[in-house]
C-alpha cells in the first residue's frame, strides 16, 4: 500500500526481506595504509581517534575495603553513531570491562600454571555488581571515519579505571595504584593511612628493564616523522 | 568443553530402598539430589561413580514440618530455594533462612537441597579444577596424588569446608538423622564433621542423610554473614553464623559457628562462652569478635588471600553481634 507515493517503513522492510532475504546495506572500509613496516606498526594507522569521560560514584566500605560502583556517567565520541542502540550497548559493555578489571580480574600464575582457570574463580562483574550507567553519545561527522564513524569498541572503557581509582581516593583518601583495586589492597592501604604513613598501595619501583632507544620511522602520509610527532626520548 | 562420564542413574522412590540400593552397589555408588555441587565435580574427574542413586523421586525426603515454638524438622531434599523462603525458618531461624537464600545464584538454589549443602564437598583451588589442569600441577592427595599442594610438609588434606547452611545449623544447634544399614541414627551436626579436607563426614558412604532437627526458637536471635568477592553468586571464603538465646536483654546462651576458614565449620567457644550473662554493648561485642577470631586459620587455597580472610573474621563477628544487638554497624563511605 502506498501512502502518499510511498510504503511505509515497515513495509519496505518486508518487501525488501521477500526480495533480497536479507535487510542489509552492502559497504566497504579500508583504513589508511600502515606506517612502515615493523612491529607496531598496525597500531598507528588510526584515521581518527575517539575520546571519552567517565564519572563513577562507588561506596566503599572502610572496615571490609569492599568497592562497590553504584552509578556511573560516561561520554564517549563516537563519530557518527550509525545505530545508537547498538553503539550504547558497546559503551556499557566497556563499562562492564573496566569495572571487571579495576575491581576483580588478575592473571595470578602459581607452579606454571592459571591459579584460577575456570569463570567461576576468575571473577567477572555479574549484572547484579553492574551498576546503572548513564551513556551519553558525543556525535560528529568524522571526515575519515565510515560514515563518519569512529569507535566505540574497547574504548570507553578505559577511563573507567582512573575514574574508580580516583573515586575510591574521594571516598576515603587512599590512592591504590595497581589494579584490581582489591578489598585487601584497600584495607592495607586505610591501615597505613591510620597509622600516619603515605596512604598508598602499588608497585613501589619502576620494572628493572632497560628501553631500547626508540626507532623513527617516517610517516605513512607523506610527512617526515620530525614534523609530526614530539619525541620525548630523543636525546 | 567437560562431560559427565558415563554412569547408570537409578531412581529410589522411598529412603528404605535408596540405602539398600547403596548397600548393593558399595563403593561404586555415589547419592546425588539436586546435583548441583556432585555433577561438575564428575566433570573434572573429582568423583567417578559408576551407579549414581538419585534422591530427588523420595517424597518423605522433602518438606517442612513442625512449629517454631516446638522445633522445626527439614527434610534433606528440601530446596534451597524453599528453605530460605518458608514462613516458620525466615522468621525465627532468620540466619539460615538468610544463609539458604545465599548460596550459589537463583537456578542452584531452585536445584540444590539443603541435605546437599550440609554435605557439600569440600573446596580447594588446587582441587576445583579440570583434570588437565590438576596433572599439570601433579594433582593433589585429595583427589589422584600424594601431596597437599597447600601445604606440602603436610600430612593431611586442607580443603575448605565451603557450605553456608552448616555454620548456621550448627550454631542454632540443629541434629541430624542418618539412615543407613543398620538403621537410623541421630547426632549432633557438629559431630557430623570431622577434621579432614578428604574425610569431611562422619555420615558413612552408605548413609542416607533423612532429616534435619532445628531445636524450639524460643528467645532466639541469629544472624549470617557471608564473604565473597560478588554478592552475585559466589562460594563462601569466610562465614560468620552467630545464634543468641536471649533472656531479655542478657544473654543466656551463644554460639558462634565460622565457615569457610577450616575443613569443617569451626565454633569460637571461647568467644560464645565470654557472651554468657552479659548485655550485647558495643565494648563486649568488641572483645567478643577479637576472642573470636582466633580459631580463624584460613590457607591460601580460595579466593580472596588468607591474612584478609583472617582480619575479616574479627570485623564480621562484630557486625553480626552488631546487627543482633541493633547496635550501628560501621564502615559506610561513598564517592
Amino acid at each position: 500500500m502506498l501512502v502518499d507515493g510511498f510504503h511505509p517503513i515497515v513495509e519496505e522492510a518486508a518487501l525488501h526481506l521477500v526480495l533480497f532475504g536479507v535487510l542489509a546495506f552492502p559497504g566497504s572500509y579500508a583504513p589508511p595504509r600502515r606506517a612502515g613496516k615493523y612491529k607496531g606498526g598496525g597500531v598507528g594507522p588510526s584515521p581518527c581517534y575517539s575520546y571519552s569521560a567517565c564519572v563513577v560514584e562507588v561506596d566503599v566500605d572502610t572496615e571490609t575495603g569492599e568497592v562497590r560502583a553504584t552509578e556511573i556517567w560516561i561520554a564517549h565520541d563516537v563519530g557518527r553513531a550509525l545505530n545508537p542502540l547498538l553503539v550504547e550497548g558497546q559503551v556499557e559493555g566497556s563499562i562492564y570491562m573496566g569495572l571487571g578489571e579495576v575491581l576483580m580480574e588478575e592473571q595470578v600464575f602459581r607452579k606454571g600454571v592459571h591459579k584460577i582457570p575456570s569463570m567461576l574463580e576468575y571473577k567477572s562483574p555479574t549484572t547484579l555488581e553492574t551498576p546503572e550507567i548513564h551513556t551519553i553519545l558525543v556525535e560528529s561527522d568524522d571526515p575519515e571515519g565510515p560514515f563518519g564513524a569512529k569507535e566505540a569498541g574497547q574504548g570507553p572503557l578505559l577511563p573507567v579505571i582512573p575514574a574508580v581509582a580516583n573515586a575510591v581516593y574521594d571516598a576515603v583518601g587512599v590512592r591504590i595504584d595497581e589494579i584490581p583495586i582489591s578489598p585487601e589492597k584497600v584495607v592495607k592501604a586505610l591501615e597505613l593511612k591510620r597509622h600516619g604513613k603515605a596512604p598508598r598501595v602499588g608497585p613501589e619501583r619502576l620494572p628493572l628493564f632497560t628501553f631500547p632507544e626508540p626507532r623513527v620511522i617516517e610517516s605513512a602520509f607523506g610527512e617526515p616523522a620530525a614534523d609530526i610527532a614530539e619525541r620525548p626520548f630523543a636525546s | 568443553m567437560m562431560r559427565l562420564p558415563p554412569f547408570t542413574y537409578l531412581g529410589p522412590v522411598s529412603a528404605a530402598d535408596a540405602v539398600k540400593l547403596m548397600a548393593d552397589h558399595g563403593r561404586a555408588a555415589m547419592l546425588v539430589a539436586g546435583g548441583t555441587d556432585l555433577y561438575p565435580n564428575m566433570k573434572r574427574r573429582q568423583f567417578e561413580p559408576t551407579v549414581l542413586v538419585g534422591l530427588r523421586g523420595i517424597r518423605e525426603l522433602v518438606g517442612i514440618r513442625g512449629a517454631a515454638r516446638s522445633g522445626l524438622i527439614i527434610g534433606a531434599g528440601t530446596t534451597l530455594t524453599a528453605t530460605s523462603r518458608h514462613g516458620e525458618v525466615a522468621h525465627h531461624y532468620p540466619a539460615l533462612a538468610t544463609a539458604a537464600g545465599l548460596v550459589s545464584t537463583p537456578q542452584l538454589r531452585n536445584m540444590g537441597t539443603i541435605g546437599g549443602n550440609v554435605c557439600v564437598d569440600t573446596r580447594c583451588n588446587y582441587y576445583n579444577q579440570s583434570y588437565q589442569w590438576r596433572k599439570a600441577v601433579n594433582f593433589c592427595m585429595k583427589k589422584d596424588g600424594e601431596i597437599c599442594l597447600v601445604a606440602p610438609g603436610s600430612p593431611r588434606c586442607w580443603a575448605v569446608s565451603s557450605s553456608d547452611t552448616a555454620p548456621v545449623l550448627w550454631s542454632l544447634g540443629a541434629t541430624v538423622t542418618l539412615r543407613g544399614p543398620a538403621g537410623e541414627r541421630v547426632i549432633p551436626i557438629s559431630a557430623l564433621y570431622r577434621d579432614d579436607g578428604i574425610d569431611y563426614l562422619a555420615k558413612r558412604a552408605d548413609e542416607i542423610l533423612t532429616e534435619i532437627a532445628l531445636p524450639p526458637a524460643d528467645g532466639l536471635r541469629s544472624t549470617y554473614l557471608k564473604l565473597r568477592r560478588r554478592g552475585s553468586f559466589d562460594f563462601p571464603v569466610l562465614g560468620v553464623a552467630v545464634a543468641l538465646s536471649m533472656d531479655g536483654d542478657i544473654v543466656r546462651q551463644a554460639r558462634i559457628v565460622l565457615g569457610a576458614v577450616a575443613s569443617l565449620p569451626r565454633e569460637a567457644v571461647e568467644a560464645g562462652r565470654l557472651l554468657h550473662g552479659r548485655r550485647l554493648t558495643a565494648e563486649i561485642i568488641d572483645e567478643v569478635a577479637g576472642v573470636a577470631a582466633k580459631p580463624s586459620k584460613p590457607l591460601d587455597n580460595t579466593d580472596l588471600t588468607h591474612p584478609y580472610r583472617k582480619k575479616m573474621t574479627r570485623v564480621f563477628v562484630s557486625r553480626a553481634l552488631k546487627r543482633l544487638a541493633g547496635l550501628p554497624e560501621e564502615g559506610g563511605a561513598r564517592a
